[in-house]
Formats: structure tokens, C-alpha cells, sequence
């Protein structure tokens, strides 16, 4: 996820979404609010897309109605699954100091 | 709220306009603050495509001066080894080096001509093949003459026995050789870096465009 600055956050849970499959902005919208409670605006939603794909970790289908729905690429799922494995271990030592804190 | 839309580069905009549209019809009527919310999210997606727009360009135009200054670093090191040589360890006092010294402009305007080939080869146009020439030609210029200002004062009981600083030293009314020397290298520098800077841009474009042009006839032979 190095490069995406600001839209890093956003990124991320594109790919998770992505994850449970092909999506459109819309629906993508809707499936982030779901899984995250928060609601990304059309301009951030896009932007990330727009870094996503030039990076290959997602690729557009063909259209229909207007609506193009994105998918997640095999460099996608490995940027996705190395960041989340991070971010389990930080989690993971997080958790473990703050007991020992309490 | 689409009109927003409008802001952004028009290369984004015939990649993802009409699905932004659409998104936004999607979205439906919304509340007056939800409204605005999306507003500025456009304004700042907006910008945001314009700064990755600009970002985009200027690493094309970075990676063509990397290789200006990759090359100007190779022609002054080779050049440095000649001015040590010639001056320093097999020094004359006559004019005697006048083949040395032709091939070492000849590498001084090769350089940034090799820079603009070099450039043309991922770099979008004129513009980064210019800065890449400047560059090389003007570093060439500054880092050369630098280098005979370091010998010229740290060996200069060798410097100034060429007959050449003792004509220009009796011409000039100084009484210091170091002076004189100083005085003119000095003045090289500044007029040496601008002029090569000005001609390596103009080398590197032409050399650029012509090697540019080359390859897509050779291309267009091929099919």
C-alpha cells in the first residue's frame, strides 16, 4: 500500500470489499459501510480506484448500465494479505502490551 | 453536484466521468449536508487528480535528468582524469595538447547529445529531454571547471609555468598569478555552466527527436 498517501485507508478496504468479489462503485459504497461503518464520497472512492489500477492490484470489467465493475487481481490479493498480515501482528502485540499495561 | 465532475483532468474524466455520474445518480437525493460533504469530496478528489496528473509527468522529466546527471558525472570523471594528467603529472609549458584538448569539447557536447538519445527513450517530450540536457551540459561545465579551479590552486608552481598564464597574467596588469587564475575560472564557471546549460538543452531536444524519429521509422519497417 506504499505510494497511496491519503488514500491508503480507502484502498484497503476496496480490496477487502473486493475480496468477496466484483463490484461497482456503488455497490462498493454500500459493502464498505457494511463492513467498516464509514462512507466514502465519490471522489475518494475513485481516486483510490484510479492508484489501484494503475498499480494492477485491481482491473476493470466490461461495462453495463454505466456501472463498471472492478475485480481484484492475484498482486491485489498478495498486497492485500501481506498489509492485513501486518497489521494482525501489530494488533496482535498491541493487545498483548495493553494487558500487561491494565 | 455532477458538474463537479467537470474540475477534474479530462483524461480521468473519459476514464471514470461517466461512472462517477452515475454513482452520484446512484447515491440519490441526499440531505444538504451530505450534499456538501460529496461536494468537497469532489473538490479535493479533484485536485488530487490533478496533483497525480502533474506527478506523473515530472517523473518522466526525473528519471530523464537522472540520466543527464548519470552522464555528466561519466564525461567529468573522464575529462578530470585528462586535466590531472595534462596539467599535474605529464604537465608542459607550451600549447602542445591541442588534440586532448579538442576531444575533451567534443565530449563536452556529446554528453548532453547522448543525454537527449538516452531521454527519448521513456521521457514524453521536449521539455524533459531539455531539462535532462541542461542539466548534463551545464553539470559537465561547472563540475570541469571546478576541477581545474581545485588543480590550478593546489599545484599551481606547476600551473604557472605554462607559458599560456604567463602571457595571460603579463596582459591582464595582475601581479598574482593565483589571482589571475582564480579571476578567470571564476568568470568560466558562471559563463561556461549557462552557455552549456542553454546548449545542452537544444542538443539533448534535437538529439532526442532524432533518435525518436529513427526508431519509429525502424519500428514502422518492421510491420
Amino acid at each position: 500500500m506504499d505510494g497511496l498517501g491519503r488514500f491508503a485507508d480507502p484502498a484497503v478496504l476496496i480490496l477487502t470489499s473486493l475480496a468477496g468479489g466484483p463490484k461497482h462503485g456503488y455497490a462498493l459504497i454500500k459493502d464498505i459501510e457494511r463492513l467498516a461503518e464509514t462512507t466514502l464520497g465519490p471522489g475518494t472512492l475513485y481516486g483510490a480506484i484510479g492508484r489501484l489500477e494503475r498499480r494492477g492490484l485491481i482491473e476493470a470489467l466490461p461495462e453495463t448500465d454505466r456501472r463498471r465493475p472492478y475485480r481484484m487481481t492475484p498482486a491485489g490479493a498478495e498486497a492485500l494479505r501481506s498489509y492485513l498480515e501486518h497489521a494482525r501482528r501489530v494488533t496482535a502485540t498491541g493487545l498483548t502490551r495493553l494487558e500487561a499495561f491494565a | 453536484m455532477k458538474r463537479l465532475i467537470l474540475l477534474y483532468p479530462p483524461r480521468w474524466r473519459r476514464r471514470y466521468g461517466d461512472e462517477m455520474s452515475r454513482l452520484i445518480d446512484d447515491l440519490g437525493p441526499t440531505s444538504l449536508r451530505a450534499r456538501l460533504s460529496v461536494g468537497a469530496d469532489l473538490l479535493r478528489g479533484a485536485f488530487d487528480a490533478h496533483l497525480a496528473k502533474e506527478a506523473r509527468m515530472t517523473r518522466d522529466t526525473r528519471m530523464a535528468v537522472r540520466r543527464g546527471v548519470l552522464v555528466a558525472l561519466v564525461v567529468w570523471g573522464a575529462l578530470s582524469v585528462e586535466i590531472v594528467l595534462s596539467n599535474v603529472v605529464f604537465p608542459t609549458t607550451g600549447d602542445d595538447d591541442g588534440l586532448a584538448v579538442l576531444v575533451s569539447y567534443l565530449c563536452v557536447f556529446a554528453a548532453p547529445a547522448f543525454t537527449g538519445v538516452l531521454a527519448a527513450r521513456t521521457t514524453t517530450g521536449p521539455r524533459g529531454l531539455a531539462a535532462a540536457g541542461a542539466i548534463a551540459g551545464a553539470l559537465v561545465g561547472a563540475l570541469t571547471v571546478t576541477t581545474y579551479l581545485v588543480i590550478d590552486n593546489v599545484f599551481l608552481d606547476t600551473i604557472g609555468r605554462q607559458q599560456s598564464k604567463i602571457d595571460g597574467l603579463a596582459h591582464s596588469g595582475m601581479t598574482s598569478m593565483r589571482a589571475y587564475v582564480n579571476v578567470n575560472l571564476l568568470f568560466a564557471l558562471a559563463a561556461l555552466t549557462i552557455f552549456l546549460g542553454v546548449a545542452g538543452a537544444g542538443l539533448s531536444v534535437a538529439s532526442g527527436l532524432i533518435a525518436r524519429a529513427r526508431r519509429a521509422a525502424k519500428n514502422a519497417r518492421t510491420v
